[in-house]
């Protein structure tokens, strides 16, 4: 078999990527403070808007709550 | 040997084409691939050269009380190509019947292929339980297009425990970038870390009855491609 050019690096357990793009992750984990409640605001208004946008993605947010959390949904359903 | 499967999440997301170019990149990779049809509409063969009036394939051979494997084709050394084969309404609905009486026939199959491929590939249709029934699969993907229809049926969805891989990306689409973002939120891991964009090479492709990376090498699907073979090797490794 041919070696395989890449660019990732795989040791043991992979951190996810959501993990290794995400600042706040990394300063948790540095502060070993896995709970700590940081809300990103800037990040929920991106959603909130993303979902606003289109009357059926609102809709569908309303019925199965999946993607904003609970505050955020009853602005939500005011603004629609 | 390892198992990959691509579905659909509804008609028409470009599976097919997706899974002709994954097994053409594996296999330039020095991968030994099969790649299998489950699909009665029968097109995979077509991204390999295998004529249009070609009636052969696994489940023709079924109906005909033939041997399945002699039904593969070598594309090259190392890649190889089990067809669904040529089959009317009736016929389809009898290998279906077969396939849902017999659920460990594509197991034992796929058992007795372990020693001369890397990858087994298949492609499962929608709404046939019997021929969506493979062999145990270590990756199994669901390709979605970033649309409104797509959103909607990940919603109603009983099981989650396909990959989503997000097919015919436009960046410049407004609806797309907000469903990549919702998405992303919502599905966590589960989506894929890459897209294949929409790429007008990939259609192409199929008209000269090449695989993407073969007709368009520097194509930005093929290139996509690469990344997702990238990923399914890097999953295998950390399997193993």
């Amino acid at each position: 078999m041919a070696p395989v050019s890449t660019a990732l690096q795989v040791k043991g357990k992979v951190q996810s990527r959501a993990d290794r793009a995400d600042d706040i992750a990394r300063l948790k984990q540095e502060l070993e403070l896995p709970e700590l409640d940081y809300v990103d605001i800037s990040a929920q208004l991106e959603l909130q808007k993303a979902l606003h946008r289109w009357p059926l993605l609102a809709e569908m947010e309303r019925l199965q709550p999946k993607v904003l959390p609970p505050a955020r949904k009853s602005e939500l359903e005011m603004l629609s | 040997m390892t198992a990959l499967s691509l579905r659909g999440l509804r008609g028409g997301t470009g599976t097919t084409s997706l899974l002709a170019a994954t097994g053409h990149a594996l296999h330039s990779l020095g991968e030994r691939v099969l790649l299998v049809d489950m699909c009665p509409e029968n097109l995979l063969r077509l991204h390999f050269n295998v004529g249009a009036n070609e009636r052969a394939g696994w489940a023709r051979a079924m109906v005909d009380g033939q041997p399945w494997q002699d039904q593969a084709w070598e594309v090259q050394p190392g890649l190889s190509l089990l067809p669904y084969g040529r089959l009317k309404y009736a016929e389809q609905d009898q290998v279906e019947q077969r396939l849902r009486n017999e659920p460990e026939l594509w197991r034992r199959r796929q058992a007795s292929l372990a020693a001369q491929f890397d990858w087994i590939l298949f492609d499962v249709p929608l709404r046939l339980p019997g021929h969506a029934r493979v062999g145990p699969c270590a990756l199994r993907l669901q390709v979605i297009e970033a649309d409104a229809a797509c959103h909607v049926l990940l919603q109603q969805q009983e099981a989650h425990e396909e990959h989503l891989l997000i097919n015919r990306y436009d960046a410049g689409s407004q609806l797309q970038r907000d469903l990549l973002l919702i998405w992303r939120k919502q599905y966590g891991e589960r989506l894929l870390p890459l897209n294949i964009h929409l790429d007008e090479a990939v259609r192409e492709a199929l008209a000269f009855k090449k695989p993407v990376g073969a007709y368009a090498h520097a194509s930005l699907a093929a290139q996509d491609i690469l990344s997702l073979t990238t990923w399914c090797l890097t999953r295998r490794r950390e399997a193993a």
